[in-house]
């Protein structure tokens, strides 16, 4: 059924998941694509988005018009410059701040160090900086139309609009702020980048297909500061109006991302929320109290995989006791990677998404009696 | 005499700060002047008592391999000479029971708490190079030596194996060492910025 390749006249939502990591692909009609972040599919390491296309049988080269990086955290762009590289005619598109020379900068620094089995951290970062001289590259910021596509253009005959909704100036600043924090220096031990826990820095994709919207949240967080995340979207007058009825959750549906204003104002009601679980670290996400959350707001949640449904690896007695003695026991990062795919034909008296669900992807409910 | 520098692991042998210190400086001068030295030994190292060497001055050791080396006074050249006797003797016995690797796997501390640190963890057995696994160690697992390396974004390495004795006997351990990477030099810095330059002018950003 995954091989199913959407209708020129039909726009799709896909959220792939594998535990650690998430990506988005959406068909705006007649066979043209965007790709928000990338994951690496947990059965075989390759890029997701990727893997999908090919599974459907779509040339990315030829059919990808946008990629977004939405921050660069490695949850979110693990494959992604195979992504950049596969789609040779696509724009890139990524914060601001990601594109000052002192961001770049940390990233040749710390990637300088080529002696770690898992890699430096910004790799992948820094190969996207080194395809991107021959491919148009655009900033994402608060109210920005990026992509105006007219009626007619597309073969369902809807307009079709891409505006990033994020980050607001204020977060670049910040962040560029911060940015020293996080260089390296000479005569300093090397180390890998440290993972940071600021989410301020995500791109918030607004994406209206007709009357159709999709609002990916990436990881913005709710501030109580009205000029960053959510409050700066919220009270911002330059973005366009209307609500979603598909909504990427913001982090992985975690209170952090979570904003009342946001359910009540940008998105209709019993919306469509697709997330992606967080499997790393103490605090799994989504949590149970999580689920009742954001189940407080939609009856139509949905998660792309469990986190307990991969297999760890098996190794010998010996080894396994001595982790038992040690730590317990390892956590696996990934889950087997599950994938939600949501489609509509955009046609007169159908107004139904689609839904479906592969691999361990499932309704909420269904994810929070897994995790209990 | 076939030891090597690289064969000798002299870091637990070492009693004080001192003695490691000057251990390490001796088998760094060893592998610029090992045929020397083995020449030396050959000839004079048995003479010598191998249990309790007299530990050679640093200032000493420093002369080791340079033009004037037969300059260095008698006593100094026993000693080097017995000191490298011993180094060699305890390399033979920590052959015999020098651990076996099952499993080892490169972390990189993700967060801190007040007794356990968090690690991402590549497979180094599996040849992976993705971080799929994770687990919480105690931080009572550190060395001493090795607290002042515990901090998000350190590397280091967690092996699993066995510890066999000259007896035969053996015993399971695990071991986590922190990586000491290498510093960042000048060039490095200077190199990455200018890359970065490239990089940023090369790029045209609508």
């Amino acid at each position: 059924m995954i091989l199913s390749r959407p209708d020129a006249t039909e726009i799709e939502v896909t959220l792939i998941g594998p535990g650690f990591g998430e990506s988005v692909l959406i068909h705006i009609g007649s066979g043209r694509w965007i790709v928000v972040d990338s994951c690496r599919d947990s059965a075989c390491g390759s890029s997701a988005p990727l893997r999908y296309l090919e599974q459907i049988g779509v040339d990315p080269a030829s059919s990808v018009d946008l990629v977004v990086a939405t921050h660069w955290h490695d949850d979110h762009i693990g494959g992604l410059s195979d992504v950049v590289e596969a789609c040779t005619n696509a724009k890139f598109c990524c914060s601001t701040a990601l594109s000052k020379e002192e961001f770049i900068a940390v990233v040749t620094r710390f990637d300088t160090n080529s002696m770690l089995a898992g890699g430096s951290g910004v790799r992948e970062l820094n190969k996207i900086y080194s395809l991107l001289p021959n491919r148009t590259a655009a900033h994402a910021m608060a109210d920005r139309r990026l992509l105006t596509l007219p009626p007619g253009h597309l073969s369902h005959g809807h307009p079709c609009e891409l505006w990033t909704l994020s980050p607001s100036d204020k977060q670049i600043e910040l962040f560029l702020m911060g940015v020293a924090s996080l260089t390296p220096l000479a005569r300093e031990t090397q180390y890998r980048i440290p993972a940071t826990d600021r989410n301020d820095l995500s791109v918030v994709l607004w994406i209206s297909v007709g009357t159709d919207i999709v609002l990916l949240g990436a990881d913005l967080a709710a501030s109580v500061q009205t000029d960053i995340g959510w409050s700066a979207i919220l009270s911002s007058k330059g973005r366009p109006a209307g609500r979603a009825s598909v909504f990427k959750l913001p982090h992985h549906g975690s209170p952090t991302g979570h904003s009342d204003a946001v359910w009540e104002s940008m998105v209709v009601p019993n919306v469509f929320a697709i997330m992606s679980p967080f499997n790393r670290g103490r605090k799994k996400l989504p949590s149970a109290e999580d689920i009742d959350r954001i189940s407080a707001h939609t009856e139509r949640a949905f998660v792309t995989s469990i986190p307990t449904s991969a297999s760890a690896k098996r190794r010998s007695n010996a080894v396994e006791k001595t982790i038992r003695e040690t730590v317990g026991k390892l956590r696996l990062a990934e889950a087997r990677t599950g994938c939600i795919r949501l489609r509509r034909k955009l046609q007169p008296g159908d107004d139904n998404w689609s839904v479906e669900l592969f691999s361990d992807a499932c309704h909420a409910s269904e994810f929070r009696r897994r995790i209990r | 005499m076939d030891a090597t520098a690289t064969d000798i692991y002299l870091e637990d042998d070492a009693t004080s700060p001192q003695e490691q210190k000057t251990a390490e400086t001796f088998i760094g001068l060893l592998k610029g002047s090992v045929i020397l030295e083995e020449h030396s030994v050959d000839e004079e190292g048995d003479n010598f008592p191998t249990h309790t060497p007299r530990i050679p001055s640093v200032t000493a050791l420093s002369n080791v391999g340079r033009d004037d080396h037969y300059a260095l006074s008698d006593a100094d050249r026993r000693a080097i000479c017995s000191f490298r006797t011993a180094a060699v003797s305890q390399t033979k016995a920590r052959q015999k029971s020098f651990p076996q690797s099952l499993q080892e796997w490169e972390g990189y501390v993700t967060d801190i708490f007040d007794a356990t640190f968090v690690a991402r963890l590549v497979d180094i057995t599996g040849r992976s190079n993705v971080a799929t696994e994770e687990a919480e160690f105690p931080l009572d697992d550190v060395a001493d030596g090795d607290r002042a390396l515990l901090k998000p974004g350190a590397v280091f390495r967690w092996t699993i194996g066995y510890l066999k004795s000259p007896s035969g006997t053996k015993k399971r351990t695990s071991q986590i060492v922190f990586r000491q990477l290498p510093q960042w030099t000048g060039r490095d810095i200077a190199l990455a910025d200018k890359k970065a330059r490239e990089i940023f002018s090369s790029i045209s950003w609508e």
